[in-house]
């Protein structure tokens, strides 16, 4: 099985393995995802794992805790890809722990800032489910369908659910791309985990189509 | 986003929380925000200026403040590269990333020094990176426009496409950022170079290559503006040398 519930026992997790954090275990739902940053180790429910992922700011090799893990076997020769990848972007997201949610957005999961004039890109900001989702299209797999029109509307009360200071601090919410009062059409953390939980021929033959509700898992 | 993470979001930058408007850099307006950049010396207030400098890589500057500002960045990068102090590395970085942003193509060689190895802070991966997109954004009008800079890029990814150095994610990286570079800017160079890449044997190298330099060619096709034919007919040469996936 491609999903991996950590909350019945250890399961291992291969490098690159999307792992995901719940925000609310007994509601089951995920507040953040990203990459597992080690090579085969057992992991069970609420352990610390290496993880590269957008927080923000992007963390790499760093402990993430996790409760819920998906799996798609990757080829050696696509770990190596994902790593290059890796390697090209990561000097975008050092901060000197200065401000970063610059580094961040919500919607859309992934934009380029881009100088007004030349529009030579600068860098690239994400949402954490945005990081994973870029990731794995360096090597041809797209988890996800994440045109608005293919996925379905949040509420103002589950987008405070996943993104707390968001949800308190509305003048956070138009900084990620959310204006207006919603609902918005957006691409949430839990719905890799639904993208994820399909065979590996389904996951990449085509992009999964989130479903009202895949907040949670 | 990380929920232990998110108290810490919308912490003032100066650690005070009674701050005024004109203390609060991030409420600067952009002329201000270069206006402060430009006149900084070596007596400014470094933490404050770095975080002028970060907050400067989210800011719309007019073009006439690009054209003072980017060499004021550039320079700031060369200046501050042999630092050993761990906060200059991002803001080194991001001044690169920045100044080089506003770059017209006729300007790119000013990157030319932050090419070189060898200092505290390795500034060559991102400054090939900026070189790369700087000609995405704004094609050349014609081959070999930028031989001197093309030459120094070119050798770049010469010393990196071997079996040895390719196996460090950080030395493919730039290989593949260097030749991305080349086929930009429209070096004859470019399928010389992608041969040898592709002769190295790996595929998963050869995939990556192929799919950026396909990524080029899909931006370039995309803009309003035609991008001349030879840039172009170059392009396409590099990733037929590549042959198919």
């Amino acid at each position: 099985m491609p999903i991996l519930d950590l909350a019945r026992g250890p399961h291992t997790l291969s490098r690159y393995d999307v792992i995901g954090m719940y925000a609310d275990k007994e509601r089951r739902l995920i507040a953040h995802v990203g990459l597992h940053d080690a090579d085969r180790c057992s992991a069970e429910a609420e352990d610390d794992v290496y993880a590269v992922h957008m927080r923000p700011p992007l963390g790499r090799g760093e402990a993430m805790k996790v409760h819920v893990a998906g799996h798609v076997p990757l080829t050696s020769d696509e770990i190596k890809e994902l790593s290059a990848w890796i390697a090209e972007v990561a000097d975008e997201y050092h901060t000197a722990g200065a401000e970063r949610t610059r580094q961040y957005v919500v919607d859309p999961p992934w934009k380029d800032e881009v100088d007004p004039n030349t529009r030579v890109r600068r860098y690239r900001r994400y949402s954490c489910v945005g990081f994973v989702l870029d990731g794995y299209r360096q090597v041809s797999i797209e988890l996800l369908k994440i045109e608005a029109a293919e996925l379905p509307e949040v509420d103002r009360h589950t987008i405070a659910a996943i993104y707390p200071m968001a949800g308190q601090q509305s003048r956070l919410l138009p900084k990620f791309g959310l204006c207006g009062d919603g609902p918005w059409r957006v691409v949430l953390p839990g719905y890799v985990l639904h993208a994820l939980n399909r065979t590996s021929a389904q996951i990449r033959q085509k992009p999964y189509c989130a479903e009202f509700g895949n907040e949670r898992f | 986003m990380v929920l232990a993470e998110s108290a810490a979001v919308e912490r003032p930058l100066h650690g005070r929380d009674s701050e005024t408007n004109a203390d609060d850099i991030s409420l600067w307006a952009p002329a201000v925000l270069a206006a402060e950049i430009l006149q900084a010396d070596a007596q400014s207030d470094l933490p404050r200026l770095r975080k002028m400098i970060l907050l400067a890589e989210d800011t719309s500057f007019t073009v006439n403040d690009s054209s003072r500002l980017a060499p004021w960045f550039l320079n700031f990068a060369k200046r501050y590269r042999d630092s050993t102090d761990p906060h200059d590395e991002a803001v080194v970085l991001a001044a690169i990333r920045t100044g080089a942003s506003m770059l017209a193509p006729d300007d790119a060689d000013s990157l030319h020094p932050l090419l070189q190895p060898g200092h505290s802070v390795e500034t060559s991966l991102v400054t090939v990176k900026m070189l790369g997109r700087i000609f995405e954004a704004q094609p050349p009008m014609d081959v070999d426009r930028h031989a001197d800079l093309a030459e120094e890029v070119a050798q770049i990814a010469e010393s990196l496409l071997n079996r040895y150095a390719i196996t460090v994610s950080q030395s493919a990286a730039m290989a593949h950022l260097a030749i991305y570079a080349l086929a930009a800017m429209a070096s004859s160079e470019t399928c010389r170079v992608v041969s040898i890449a592709r002769d190295l044997g790996a595929a998963w190298f050869v995939r990556r290559l192929r799919r950026k330099l396909c990524e080029l060619r899909e931006v370039w096709a995309n803009r309003t503006a035609v991008v001349p034919d030879a840039p172009r007919a170059l392009l396409n040469r590099a990733i037929d040398v590549l042959g198919a996936d």
